[in-house]
């Protein structure tokens, strides 16, 4: 197991109360495989990505029974130790490439930041033919004119292609990718998705891939977890998830995506009612349940759990196959 | 023909000291129609023109060249608020585009007060109507714009946009900010709303589902040219132009045949700089010496308009 993870809970303290985050969160990451995150704005995807990079903000109170790497523990480790895992071990594409970069520095300096930092064994000139190697890598033409050039200077998907330069740069185990290509056009997301897939399966890489877009995960994760107001509701291999899915939120999601469902023209779009709850006032039991077409008494007097199948769902009343 | 667009151009110059001045061609050459309460979709990748059209047709932006006729008359030659009750437009992004410091029913009387007599009460009353029409609470008309959530907003939007009665809705991304269950709900509202005024829709988007979904024509656009403009059916289920068939192949969906494609290569060509020939010829796989010379002009072929020299 590269990343285990169990009963996460993240609260915040703020002046109009205790936001709680995330909610007694457990999954885990086998050495290659690609886990897709799905859900709608607000759900925790990427508070959950900003834990697990270290990076959370100093009002975060985070607990967990189990939050480990490679068998060794995250929760405990100073800024210092985190420093050396962040970047090589562990290491991130944002969403949108022409913010993370920064305006500054050529984004040839920018990846060789990294190396300077974690790859100490390499001399300054070694590192600076690197950085040609890996914008070689990332399909970017005449590597060693671009390194010079600033983030202003790329495109969209040159500047996320450098964004995935520097992130694989020392050949993490486990790369989380938050909405890498949502800033970006239908072509170009193809060619990053193409480009992540194969540098993946290169380096046997672990990725975390975080959208809202349904399709996007269906085509690219090996498994898909659902979250819904800061819980995982469903869990699966991406085949089990998006044809047949057992919680009704994710059907609901399902169902209101066009060219799905009734795809005939014009036809209504199914829509889930109602809105995602406030985390400072969650309804008590289930969290989905005033929105839930199937609610009945028990969901909203007790709160279901993920069930310990293959294909975890936490409702007390799961859609049947089909 | 309730929207006749002819041969529409926008230039942009550049102009630099002591150098040669540049065009940027952002439009060149669009020419479509459109029938009553029906859909025109408006696809393509960013860059490629089509928030220009929508600011052209709008006359937010002075055209170059070109006619733009709404039910058979130039609009130049349309009074001022004759020219706003034809035509109105939703914006993409529902948090830049309401002014924070109005109140609901403020904004969407707006368009109200400008070009019409009404007074301020009748006003207040006419956006309860129209609040309640979108779908939201005549109560919140008093709250400020942060008190909603992104749906709630854009429906803001799309009430601001309903004020005149316009025949014509300009819907320029208007559903790409919102999360899908929301998402579905806006464009039920945006149908129903369709079938009840008889309205027209423009609809511009970059997601081809939900374009296939509503719209009966679809134009598909290619560094302000058209490269494809035809029938739903016709442009989604038998697309005949290279470009059109990369961007369905290229685009995610959740059906259970995955699509095995390799991504077409290469970007969007800078405007400032374009290729010869056939502006798609460079990441084109069926691409011919005769693409990068000569630029292929749209030709009807199997019941629409297509631009290409390989098919």
């Amino acid at each position: 197991m590269l990343l285990d993870v169990k009963n996460l809970n993240l609260k915040f303290q703020t002046s109009k109360g205790v936001i709680h985050a995330i909610r007694d969160l457990s999954f885990n990451i086998k050495q290659g495989e690609t886990l897709g995150i799905v859900g709608e704005s607000g759900c925790g995807k990427s508070i959950t990505n900003l834990a697990l990079m270290g990076l959370l903000p100093d009002t975060a109170d985070l607990t967990a029974d189990k939050l480990e790497f490679e068998g060794s523990d995250l929760l405990s480790l100073k800024e210092k130790q985190w420093q050396k895992i962040r970047g090589a071990d562990i290491a991130m594409i944002f969403q949108d490439p022409m913010t993370a970069l920064n305006p500054c520095f050529t984004v040839g300096y920018q990846i060789e930041e990294t190396l300077e930092l974690h790859r100490k064994d390499l001399s300054k000139e070694e590192r600076k033919e690197f950085v040609f190697e890996l914008l070689d890598q990332v399909g970017i033409p005449a590597p060693r004119e671009r390194a010079k050039s600033y983030a202003h200077e790329l495109s969209g998907g040159m500047s996320q292609r450098v964004m995935i330069a520097q992130a694989i740069a020392c050949n993490p185990k486990l790369l989380i990718a938050d909405e890498p290509t949502t800033a970006l056009d239908v072509t170009i997301q193809d060619q990053i998705l193409k480009l992540l897939k194969d540098i993946q399966a290169k380096n046997n890489m672990a990725m975390i891939l975080v959208t809202h877009d349904l399709g996007v995960v269906s085509e690219n994760a090996d498994r898909i977890q659902v979250m819904y107001a800061g819980e995982v509701i469903e869990s699966g291999t991406s085949e089990e998830v998006i044809h047949s899915p057992k919680h009704p939120y994710t059907r609901g999601l399902l169902d209101s995506l066009p060219g799905n469902g009734d795809t005939s023209f014009r036809a209504p779009l199914s829509s889930i009612s109602g809105m995602v709850p406030d985390l400072r006032f969650r309804p008590s039991g289930c969290q989905f349940n005033p929105r839930c077409f199937k609610s009945k008494e028990e969901c909203s007097s007790s709160r279901p759990m993920l069930n310990q199948e293959d294909h975890q769902v936490s409702c007390f009343f799961p859609l049947s196959e089909g | 023909m309730i929207l006749e667009v002819e041969n529409l151009k926008k230039h942009y110059p550049i102009t630099k000291s002591f150098k040669e001045s540049a065009l940027v061609k952002a439009l060149d050459g669009v020419s479509f129609k459109v029938t009553k309460q029906k859909t025109l979709g408006i696809v393509g990748e960013s860059g490629c023109g089509k928030s220009t059209l929508a600011k052209a047709l709008m006359a937010l932006e002075t055209r170059t060249e070109g006619s733009i006729k709404i039910e058979n008359k130039e609009v130049t030659a349309l009074s001022k608020s004759d020219f706003k009750s034809a035509i109105q437009m939703i914006f993409q992004d529902p948090y830049s585009s309401l002014n924070p410091r109005k109140k609901a029913w403020q904004l969407i009387s707006e368009p109200l007060l400008i070009n019409s007599k009404l007074s301020k009460k009748a006003c207040f009353e006419k956006a309860c109507q129209l609040m309640e029409k979108v779908g939201l609470r005549p109560e919140m008309a008093q709250r400020y714009p942060h008190m909603f959530s992104g749906g709630q907003r854009q429906r803001l939007g799309i009430a601001r946009a309903l004020a005149l009665h316009p025949k014509i809705l300009i819907c320029d991304e208007p559903v790409s900010a919102l999360d899908v269950s929301i998402q579905a709900q806006v464009l039920n509202l945006l149908m129903e709303l369709q079938d009840e005024m008889g309205l027209t829709y423009l609809f511009i988007s970059h997601d081809l589902h939900v374009v296939k979904h509503i719209s009966d024509d679809i134009l598909v656009m290619y560094l302000g040219k058209i490269v494809e403009y035809g029938p739903r059916e016709k442009v989604f289920d038998k697309p005949l132009h290279p470009y059109t068939k990369a961007l369905i192949a290229s685009s995610p969906s959740v059906s259970i045949d995955k699509n095995e494609h390799e991504p077409i290569s290469g970007e969007l060509p800078s405007p400032l700089n374009p290729p010869t020939g056939c502006a798609f010829h460079k990441r084109c796989p069926m691409a011919t010496d005769r693409c990068a010379v000569d630029t292929p002009v749209l030709e009807t072929k199997d019941g629409r308009s297509v631009a290409c020299f390989e098919v």
